[in-house]
């Protein structure tokens, strides 16, 4: 089945959908292993991975895509891309919503801000006006109508921040009108804001979880009973993967050796496993000549 | 000597320095080869080339640096890239600087459109505050890591705006650290001499679009006027791709090719053109056998 159609079957189901958050192929590939069943790709996450940047619109369209089709290929879940502003204007998503859809992504979600654009979480976002954001909104819908019907496209909203809880959830309602799948709210100060989103528009709603960022933390149990769809968690995986890395450099650099860290470590055995090093090795054992891998292994049958 | 350096003389020099367009690493050499000592790298070809699309705004950053990169790979004279709004504000300009720099052009052009951007001789085109723009070439001039890297700046002005917007832009953008005016599409040989006239002192561009809104001269009156560069950079596109067409429409209504070998590069002389005798000696050199 194609990955758009089971993201779109999680959706008309029951129950809610979890997405934690990829910044390159290597944690998409952590995220399927871990049992997740869709992957959120996630710009923030892309602009620390390619540039050491922060997410304020330094990462072009064509970085993106190729970040989403790296980590598209990588797992066998469905990935939603983020496609920050489509990268233009409606013009620009016609390119970009085909590109994704190309790339191997399930769904992507597109947002109302200025371009360049900023985290969601950060101060001073701007936001273009309804009536150009609905534009690319129905750009959106069109493609994704001609290329892939199942493909799942997402209206976020930063309004929030700049016009307030009534204006984003206005805004959602249009967007929902054009056709969109689902919609995602970006930022909501509190629980009340939450509430009023689920209350008033009727179509799945996606969560943002950042731990340390303008959003209570709500946990997966308690979203599924406000009645939220879909709730991810963009940077977990990055946050506690640039953790783990400045606490094992400390390390190394004092002790000169990360022996004393090693129970934190995946070991070379096990990072083989998870890039799956036994899938090369019957490659080789189906298509090279039998001479050349008894010359090059014996009697081994594995690589590590 | 450095590249950027090479045009930054070529700048100076009374003579005009005619850079065609390349839309490719092919067009590109030819140019080299025909003799010209510059080229400058559009991005309506490049659209065009690598898209198949319009020159709207389509085409990334990365995809315009790619094709930048390609292309200073492929020859030996200084290499304008157009960089069209900067893609973005002045943070982006940063890095879109940094990034042509590194493929090794020895300039760029960035202009003061909103972006998405258009062709500078397509109507519907808005341009950003003067301010805005200021900021824009200050923070390439910050930026550059080479000095002699030449910062183009453009305005889109005078289509909507008039001449005066587009000459007042050109002076603060000199004043902000631009070292060449590129004052797109003038109307009339009035309008190109005025041009010059009021930026005296500044080297000034001028684009030679056939069949745009600017009238068509030849190298010498546009030196005369005062230009320091021209630029064709519609030109090798549309002449390739008109004989792709009359080639392909031969085939498709003859059945055969044969009428059109008059009008061909030759096998040999292609062969010649993209270097493979050079191949050859090398193969010799480090004693090439067969396939590895």
């Amino acid at each position: 089945m194609k990955k758009s159609t089971i993201l779109k079957k999680m959706f008309q189901e029951p129950g809610i959908i979890i997405a934690p958050g990829a910044y390159d192929a290597l944690s998409a590939k952590l995220i399927e292993k871990a049992g997740f069943k869709v992957v959120q790709h996630s710009g923030y996450g892309t602009a620390a991975t390619l540039l050491a940047k922060p997410d304020v619109g330094l990462v072009d369209f064509s970085e993106m895509c190729n970040q989403v089709k790296s980590i598209a290929r990588a797992v066998s879940v469905p990935v939603i891309g983020d496609a920050d502003t489509g990268y233009g204007n409606a013009l620009n998503v016609n390119r970009t919503v085909k590109e994704y859809i190309w790339a191997g992504a399930a769904g992507l979600f597109i947002e109302d801000q200025i371009w360049p654009k900023r985290c969601g979480h950060m101060f001073g976002k701007e936001v273009i006006s309804k009536e150009e954001m609905m534009g690319k909104i129905k750009a959106a819908v069109d493609v994704k109508n001609e290329e892939d019907p199942d493909f799942m496209i997402c209206f976020r909203t930063d309004a929030v921040a700049v016009n307030g809880i009534d204006d984003a959830i206005n805004r959602a309602k249009a967007a929902v009108d054009l056709g969109v799948d689902y919609v995602f709210i970006e930022a909501y100060e509190n629980r009340n804001q939450m509430e009023k989103a689920l209350k008033e528009i009727k179509a799945p709603i996606m969560l943002n979880i950042i731990e340390g960022g303008k959003t209570p933390l709500v946990s997966v149990k308690e979203a599924e009973k406000m009645g939220f769809k879909i709730v991810v968690f963009p940077l977990t995986t990055l946050y506690s993967a640039a953790k783990g890395m400045i606490d094992v450099l400390e390390i190394l650099k004092k002790e000169g050796s990360a022996e004393s860290y090693m129970n934190n470590l995946i070991t070379f055995p096990e990072f083989a496993k998870i890039v799956n090093i036994k899938g090369v090795r019957e490659i080789e054992e189906k298509y090279l000549q039998k001479k050349y891998l008894n010359e090059k292994y014996g009697v081994r049958k594995d690589i590590v | 000597m450095e590249n950027t350096k090479k045009l930054r003389n070529l700048l100076k020099d009374k003579k005009i320095l005619i850079a065609p367009g390349a839309y490719d690493v092919l067009s590109a050499k030819i140019i080299e080869k025909t003799g010209f000592e510059a080229v400058y790298m559009t991005g309506y070809g490049t659209s065009a080339s690598v898209l198949g699309q319009p020159d709207v705004g389509l085409l990334t950053m990365n995809e315009m640096v790619k094709r930048a990169n390609d292309i200073v790979n492929a020859v030996n004279v200084p290499v304008i890239a157009d960089a069209d709004t900067g893609y973005g504000n002045p943070l982006n300009v940063r890095r879109t600087v940094i990034e042509y720099e590194k493929a090794g052009v020895a300039g760029i052009q960035l202009e003061d459109q909103v972006f998405p951007k258009k062709c500078g001789h397509m109507l519907g085109r808005k341009i950003i505050p003067i301010e805005h723009m200021v900021q824009k070439i200050k923070a390439a001039v910050d930026v550059r890591r080479d000095n002699d890297f030449v910062i183009i700046a453009r305005t889109d002005a005078r289509t909507n705006y008039g001449l005066e917007e587009a000459l007042l832009r050109g002076k603060i953008y000199r004043e902000a650290g631009a070292d060449l005016l590129f004052i797109e599409s003038p109307e009339s040989i009035d309008e190109m001499k005025m041009i010059n006239e009021t930026l005296k002192g500044v080297p000034t561009l001028a684009n030679m679009l056939e069949g745009g809104r600017t009238p068509n001269l030849t190298t010498e009156e546009l030196e005369k006027l005062g230009f320091a560069i021209a630029i064709y950079c519609t030109g090798p596109l549309y002449v390739a791709a008109k004989a792709v067409k009359e080639y392909l429409r031969e085939l498709k209504t003859k059945k055969t090719t044969v009428g059109k070998y008059s009008d061909m590069i030759s096998f040999k002389e292609f062969n010649e053109l993209i270097g493979l005798s050079e191949y050859g000696s090398l193969e010799e050199k480090y004693k090439v056998k067969g396939i590895i």
